[in-house]
Protein backbone atom coordinates (compact mmCIF):
# COMPACT_ATOMS: atom_id res chain seq x y z
CA UNK A 1 0.00 0.00 0.00
CA UNK A 2 1.01 3.83 -0.53
CA UNK A 3 1.34 5.83 1.91
CA UNK A 4 -0.46 8.88 2.56
CA UNK A 5 1.59 9.50 5.31
CA UNK A 6 3.97 12.15 3.26
CA UNK A 7 7.24 13.73 4.90
CA UNK A 8 5.32 16.90 5.07
CA UNK A 9 2.55 15.11 7.19
CA UNK A 10 4.94 13.04 9.20
CA UNK A 11 6.95 16.31 9.91
CA UNK A 12 3.52 17.11 12.17
CA UNK A 13 4.73 14.59 14.44
CA UNK A 14 5.94 16.67 17.88
CA UNK A 15 4.44 20.09 16.81
CA UNK A 16 2.94 21.16 20.01
CA UNK A 17 0.63 24.07 20.31
CA UNK A 18 0.15 26.75 23.07
CA UNK A 19 0.08 27.48 25.70
CA UNK A 20 -3.30 29.60 25.09
CA UNK A 21 -5.97 30.58 27.84
CA UNK A 22 -8.89 29.71 28.51
CA UNK A 23 -11.52 31.46 31.14
CA UNK A 24 -14.03 29.21 31.97
CA UNK A 25 -17.42 31.12 31.57
CA UNK A 26 -20.76 29.79 34.01
CA UNK A 27 -22.99 30.69 30.56
CA UNK A 28 -20.68 28.37 28.42
CA UNK A 29 -21.18 25.85 31.03
CA UNK A 30 -25.04 26.07 31.12
CA UNK A 31 -25.10 25.98 27.41
CA UNK A 32 -22.97 23.10 26.71
CA UNK A 33 -24.93 21.19 29.75
CA UNK A 34 -28.40 22.43 27.69
CA UNK A 35 -26.78 20.92 24.76
CA UNK A 36 -26.43 17.82 25.95
CA UNK A 37 -29.57 17.71 27.71
CA UNK A 38 -28.14 17.53 30.96
CA UNK A 39 -30.36 18.55 33.82
CA UNK A 40 -27.44 18.44 36.49
CA UNK A 41 -28.02 21.21 38.97
CA UNK A 42 -24.37 21.34 39.92
CA UNK A 43 -23.66 22.17 36.25
CA UNK A 44 -25.67 26.21 36.46
CA UNK A 45 -24.85 29.08 38.70
CA UNK A 46 -22.41 30.94 39.75
CA UNK A 47 -20.51 28.15 41.35
CA UNK A 48 -21.34 25.89 38.59
CA UNK A 49 -18.81 23.03 37.90
CA UNK A 50 -17.86 21.94 34.47
CA UNK A 51 -19.41 18.12 32.84
CA UNK A 52 -16.79 15.53 32.31
CA UNK A 53 -16.65 16.34 28.71
CA UNK A 54 -16.67 20.21 28.42
CA UNK A 55 -12.59 20.52 27.77
CA UNK A 56 -14.06 20.05 23.88
CA UNK A 57 -14.87 23.71 23.95
CA UNK A 58 -10.95 24.76 24.27
CA UNK A 59 -10.52 24.95 20.69
CA UNK A 60 -7.38 27.16 19.95
CA UNK A 61 -8.60 30.61 18.30
CA UNK A 62 -5.14 30.35 16.32
CA UNK A 63 -4.49 28.25 12.96
CA UNK A 64 -2.78 25.03 14.75
CA UNK A 65 -1.30 22.15 13.36
CA UNK A 66 -3.04 19.95 11.85
CA UNK A 67 -3.63 17.71 8.42
CA UNK A 68 -4.41 20.16 5.80
CA UNK A 69 -7.90 21.17 5.37
CA UNK A 70 -8.20 19.26 2.03
CA UNK A 71 -6.66 16.34 3.24
CA UNK A 72 -9.29 13.24 3.06
CA UNK A 73 -12.87 13.10 1.94
CA UNK A 74 -14.35 13.41 5.23
CA UNK A 75 -12.70 14.05 9.29
CA UNK A 76 -13.93 11.80 11.92
CA UNK A 77 -13.82 11.40 15.94
CA UNK A 78 -11.71 7.89 16.52
CA UNK A 79 -11.72 8.04 20.19
CA UNK A 80 -11.48 10.23 23.27
CA UNK A 81 -9.91 10.48 26.85
CA UNK A 82 -10.44 13.39 29.66
CA UNK A 83 -8.95 12.76 33.33
CA UNK A 84 -9.07 15.75 35.91
CA UNK A 85 -7.08 16.22 39.27
CA UNK A 86 -10.23 18.49 40.31
CA UNK A 87 -13.48 19.72 38.76
CA UNK A 88 -12.92 22.48 36.83
CA UNK A 89 -15.19 25.42 37.48
CA UNK A 90 -16.51 28.64 36.60
CA UNK A 91 -14.05 31.03 37.04
CA UNK A 92 -11.36 29.17 36.13
CA UNK A 93 -8.71 30.54 34.17
CA UNK A 94 -6.45 27.21 32.29
CA UNK A 95 -3.71 27.11 30.25
CA UNK A 96 -4.49 24.82 27.60
CA UNK A 97 -1.86 23.11 25.40
CA UNK A 98 -1.77 20.07 22.89
CA UNK A 99 1.33 17.93 20.90
CA UNK A 100 0.76 15.34 17.89
CA UNK A 101 2.30 12.71 19.34
CA UNK A 102 1.38 10.39 16.63
CA UNK A 103 0.21 9.85 12.78
CA UNK A 104 -0.63 6.39 11.76
CA UNK A 105 -2.81 4.57 8.64
CA UNK A 106 -4.60 1.89 8.06
CA UNK A 107 -6.75 0.41 4.87
CA UNK A 108 -10.28 -0.02 6.13
CA UNK A 109 -13.28 -1.69 4.28
CA UNK A 110 -14.56 1.74 2.76
CA UNK A 111 -10.87 3.02 2.10
CA UNK A 112 -7.77 4.45 3.64
CA UNK A 113 -7.59 6.07 7.17
CA UNK A 114 -5.21 8.09 8.72
CA UNK A 115 -5.01 8.82 12.46
CA UNK A 116 -3.80 11.89 13.74
CA UNK A 117 -3.31 11.92 17.88
CA UNK A 118 -2.89 14.55 20.09
CA UNK A 119 -2.46 14.77 23.91
CA UNK A 120 -3.34 18.20 25.62
CA UNK A 121 -3.36 18.84 29.38
CA UNK A 122 -4.59 22.30 31.51
CA UNK A 123 -3.05 23.93 34.09
CA UNK A 124 -4.77 26.49 36.25
CA UNK A 125 -2.94 29.48 35.28
CA UNK A 126 -2.98 31.09 39.06
CA UNK A 127 -0.62 28.41 40.33
CA UNK A 128 0.38 26.31 37.44
CA UNK A 129 -1.12 22.94 39.11
CA UNK A 130 -2.12 20.85 36.55
CA UNK A 131 -5.87 20.20 36.66
CA UNK A 132 -6.03 17.79 33.97
CA UNK A 133 -5.51 16.74 30.48
CA UNK A 134 -6.88 14.23 27.75
CA UNK A 135 -6.00 12.39 24.59
CA UNK A 136 -7.96 12.76 21.13
CA UNK A 137 -7.54 10.82 18.32
CA UNK A 138 -9.27 12.51 15.09
CA UNK A 139 -9.57 10.50 11.79
CA UNK A 140 -9.52 11.54 8.02
CA UNK A 141 -10.96 9.17 5.67
CA UNK A 142 -10.17 8.42 1.93
CA UNK A 143 -12.98 6.34 0.10
CA UNK A 144 -12.35 3.78 -2.51
CA UNK B 1 -25.79 4.22 46.75
CA UNK B 2 -22.46 1.94 47.71
CA UNK B 3 -21.52 0.34 44.14
CA UNK B 4 -20.07 -3.36 44.67
CA UNK B 5 -17.77 -4.63 41.83
CA UNK B 6 -19.98 -6.72 38.84
CA UNK B 7 -22.99 -4.55 39.51
CA UNK B 8 -25.15 -2.84 36.55
CA UNK B 9 -25.37 0.75 36.18
CA UNK B 10 -28.90 2.57 36.42
CA UNK B 11 -29.64 2.97 32.69
CA UNK B 12 -29.49 6.55 31.06
CA UNK B 13 -32.02 6.65 28.28
CA UNK B 14 -31.55 9.88 26.66
CA UNK B 15 -34.29 11.88 24.01
CA UNK B 16 -34.01 11.37 20.57
CA UNK B 17 -31.06 13.39 19.27
CA UNK B 18 -32.06 16.12 16.95
CA UNK B 19 -30.85 18.51 14.17
CA UNK B 20 -31.76 21.54 16.82
CA UNK B 21 -29.44 19.39 19.49
CA UNK B 22 -26.26 19.32 17.04
CA UNK B 23 -26.73 23.06 16.29
CA UNK B 24 -27.19 23.53 19.77
CA UNK B 25 -23.75 21.10 20.31
CA UNK B 26 -22.08 22.46 17.64
CA UNK B 27 -22.57 26.49 18.92
CA UNK B 28 -21.95 24.79 22.96
CA UNK B 29 -18.72 22.82 22.01
CA UNK B 30 -17.51 25.03 19.13
CA UNK B 31 -17.53 22.08 16.82
CA UNK B 32 -18.56 23.35 13.76
CA UNK B 33 -17.96 20.36 11.29
CA UNK B 34 -20.81 20.81 8.80
CA UNK B 35 -21.20 17.14 8.94
CA UNK B 36 -23.39 17.65 11.81
CA UNK B 37 -25.80 20.04 10.45
CA UNK B 38 -25.69 20.00 7.01
CA UNK B 39 -27.30 16.54 4.94
CA UNK B 40 -25.75 17.71 1.39
CA UNK B 41 -22.11 18.50 3.07
CA UNK B 42 -22.43 14.83 5.27
CA UNK B 43 -23.02 12.89 1.89
CA UNK B 44 -20.35 14.48 0.10
CA UNK B 45 -17.96 12.92 2.43
CA UNK B 46 -19.67 9.59 1.74
CA UNK B 47 -22.32 9.18 4.41
CA UNK B 48 -25.93 9.10 4.70
CA UNK B 49 -27.00 12.15 6.18
CA UNK B 50 -26.13 14.30 9.07
CA UNK B 51 -24.59 12.31 12.02
CA UNK B 52 -24.09 13.29 15.76
CA UNK B 53 -21.09 15.03 17.11
CA UNK B 54 -19.11 11.63 18.42
CA UNK B 55 -18.20 13.96 22.01
CA UNK B 56 -22.02 14.48 22.01
CA UNK B 57 -22.25 10.45 22.63
CA UNK B 58 -19.18 10.75 24.72
CA UNK B 59 -21.37 13.83 26.34
CA UNK B 60 -24.07 11.26 27.15
CA UNK B 61 -21.93 9.26 28.82
CA UNK B 62 -20.23 12.21 30.84
CA UNK B 63 -23.97 12.72 31.99
CA UNK B 64 -24.30 8.93 33.04
CA UNK B 65 -21.13 9.02 34.45
CA UNK B 66 -21.95 11.91 37.08
CA UNK B 67 -25.85 11.09 37.49
CA UNK B 68 -24.68 8.00 38.85
CA UNK B 69 -21.62 8.87 41.18
CA UNK B 70 -22.33 12.11 41.73
CA UNK B 71 -21.48 15.85 39.93
CA UNK B 72 -17.97 16.06 40.19
CA UNK B 73 -16.88 12.70 40.59
CA UNK B 74 -15.49 11.81 37.54
CA UNK B 75 -11.81 10.88 37.40
CA UNK B 76 -10.99 9.50 34.08
CA UNK B 77 -13.13 8.97 30.80
CA UNK B 78 -12.04 6.88 27.74
CA UNK B 79 -14.13 6.25 25.10
CA UNK B 80 -13.79 4.53 21.16
CA UNK B 81 -16.17 5.93 18.54
CA UNK B 82 -17.09 2.96 16.86
CA UNK B 83 -20.57 3.70 15.03
CA UNK B 84 -22.47 6.93 14.10
CA UNK B 85 -25.65 8.49 15.67
CA UNK B 86 -28.04 9.40 12.95
CA UNK B 87 -31.08 11.67 13.92
CA UNK B 88 -33.86 10.61 15.51
CA UNK B 89 -32.01 7.62 17.19
CA UNK B 90 -32.21 6.76 21.04
CA UNK B 91 -29.46 6.62 22.75
CA UNK B 92 -28.85 4.60 26.00
CA UNK B 93 -26.14 4.57 28.23
CA UNK B 94 -25.20 1.65 30.43
CA UNK B 95 -22.11 0.26 31.91
CA UNK B 96 -21.09 -2.41 34.80
CA UNK B 97 -18.40 -1.64 37.56
CA UNK B 98 -15.42 -3.47 36.93
CA UNK B 99 -13.25 -2.58 40.18
CA UNK B 100 -13.17 -0.94 43.25
CA UNK B 101 -9.68 0.83 43.63
CA UNK B 102 -7.59 3.49 46.03
CA UNK B 103 -5.76 6.36 44.66
CA UNK B 104 -4.15 8.67 47.66
CA UNK B 105 -6.75 7.21 50.35
CA UNK B 106 -9.57 8.16 47.67
CA UNK B 107 -11.84 5.25 46.34
CA UNK B 108 -12.85 5.34 43.20
CA UNK B 109 -14.92 2.83 40.96
CA UNK B 110 -13.57 1.99 37.53
CA UNK B 111 -16.70 1.01 35.22
CA UNK B 112 -16.71 -0.44 31.19
CA UNK B 113 -19.88 1.95 29.67
CA UNK B 114 -21.32 2.02 26.49
CA UNK B 115 -23.48 4.28 24.59
CA UNK B 116 -26.12 1.98 22.12
CA UNK B 117 -28.74 3.23 19.85
CA UNK B 118 -32.13 1.78 19.48
CA UNK B 119 -31.23 -0.91 17.47
CA UNK B 120 -28.60 -2.12 20.59
CA UNK B 121 -25.46 -1.37 18.22
CA UNK B 122 -22.97 -0.01 20.84
CA UNK B 123 -22.06 3.36 18.85
CA UNK B 124 -19.39 4.50 21.87
CA UNK B 125 -17.54 2.41 24.30
CA UNK B 126 -14.88 2.29 26.91
CA UNK B 127 -13.98 3.07 30.39
CA UNK B 128 -14.72 5.33 33.26
CA UNK B 129 -13.60 6.33 36.81
CA UNK B 130 -15.43 8.19 39.27
CA UNK B 131 -14.48 9.06 43.11
CA UNK B 132 -17.04 7.03 45.42
CA UNK B 133 -16.34 9.82 47.89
Amino acid sequence: MSTRITPEIRALVGRKHGPYRVRVEQGAIEKFADAVGDENPAYRGPDAIAPPTFPTTFRPRDAYPDLPPSFGDVGLHASQVYEVERPIRAGDELDVSFTIVDITEKSGRTGDLVFVEREYEFTDARDGFRVGGGKWVSLRRFRN
Amino acid sequence: MKYQKGDALPELVKDPVSRTQLVKYAGASGDYNSIHYDDEAARAGGLEGVIAHGMLSMGFLGQFVETTFGAGSYKRLEVRFQGMVKLGEVITCRGVVTDLAEENGREYAACDIEAVDSEGRVVTKGEAQAWLD
